[in-house]
């Protein structure tokens, strides 16, 4: 997090993003309702969700997207900008479940002055269910705008 | 959902390809908002929050966490039906979408004094038939502007209902 943004020509094709561990609680989902004014009952009231079908109370998979910003911002460093972050959720995930998300750089590029890096990612949880996949993001490296 | 129910559901929802709605923040992002959801996500980068921290990497002051702009209805501004929604937001799928994910393309660093205006449009409606039977998707892209009309973010979202 605190640390400076890595160099651009040490990265290489291959490096692995450090994983990041997110422990998945109703509590965390609750925050993340209040934080974005979401305050559908699917991802906090366990009678109403269950009325619709559902086992329970489940994840915005929204928070996913939140979990590889993170994972990613923290690899790359401060000064690095996330241009471009896309996901696919996999199945549901619940209050208890631990979530792992990974990364491996898959390319760079450096044109027109812009020092570009992609990156696959993928989440999995305590089973090693993945439960995002495919992901992936393009960071820049070089001077902010 | 019978046949006749879920060709219903996909004309009303092709019927809104290419209507764009508006909402306009009454107010500025406002950097508690960016706090908050950085406790949310348990994210405590420092870009976030510390101001002297954000200006020693290049930034005038700290920025959002990058996904809050995509992620957050406080541009809303309206009250809560009895599912929860904000009444703005309610749209025809309903409660019974799941979220097949999402793809954002940020601009620029968000930032505290940023009023939003996002412009939120059907992008496509099609059906897929698997191994579960049919599913229904739809693709919904917003884009986010800062109060000087610079584009902020891109957010295609695409939600998924089983027919």
């Amino acid at each position: 997090m605190d640390r400076p943004t890595l160099n651009f020509e040490g990265i290489s094709v291959g490096d692995e993003l450090p994983p990041l561990k997110k422990q998945i609680t109703a509590a965390r989902m609750m925050a993340y309702g209040a934080a974005t004014w979401d305050f559908i009952r699917i991802h906090y009231d366990a009678d109403y969700v269950r009325g619709l079908g559902f086992d329970g109370p489940f994840l915005d998979g929204q928070m996913m997207g939140g979990f590889l910003a993170q994972q990613v911002q923290d690899w790359a460093g401060p000064g690095a900008f996330l241009r471009k972050l896309s996901f696919s959720n996999r199945g549901m995930t619940y209050p208890g479940d631990l979530i792992i998300c990974h990364g491996i750089v898959t390319g760079k590029s450096a044109e027109n002055g812009e020092e570009l890096v992609t990156c696959d990612l993928w989440a999995v949880n305590q089973s090693g269910e993945k439960v995002v996949q495919p992901a992936s993001a393009l960071v820049r490296f070089s001077a902010r705008i | 959902m019978d046949g006749e129910a879920a060709d219903a559901l996909i004309d009303k929802l092709r019927a809104t390809i290419g209507m764009e709605t508006v909402f306009q923040s009454p107010d500025e992002f406002g950097r508690s908002s960016f706090r908050q959801y950085a406790l949310a996500i348990g994210d405590f980068n420092p870009l976030y929050t510390h101001r002297d921290f954000a200006r020693s990497h290049g930034l005038p002051d700290v920025m959002a966490p990058p996904t809050l702009v995509c992620d957050t209805w406080q541009f809303a501004d309206s009250d809560i039906d009895e599912e929860g929604r904000q009444i703005a937001l309610k749209d025809e799928l309903g409660m019974r979408g799941l979220r097949a994910g999402n793809t954002y393309e940020f601009f620029q660093p968000v930032h505290p004094g940023d009023i939003v205006t996002a412009k939120r449009r059907t992008k496509d409606v099609y059906v897929k038939t698997g191994r579960s039977g049919r599913l229904l998707f739809w693709e919904v892209e917003t884009s986010y502007h800062n109060q000087r009309d610079e584009l902020l973010a891109t957010n295609v979202e695409t939600m998924f209902l089983r027919l």
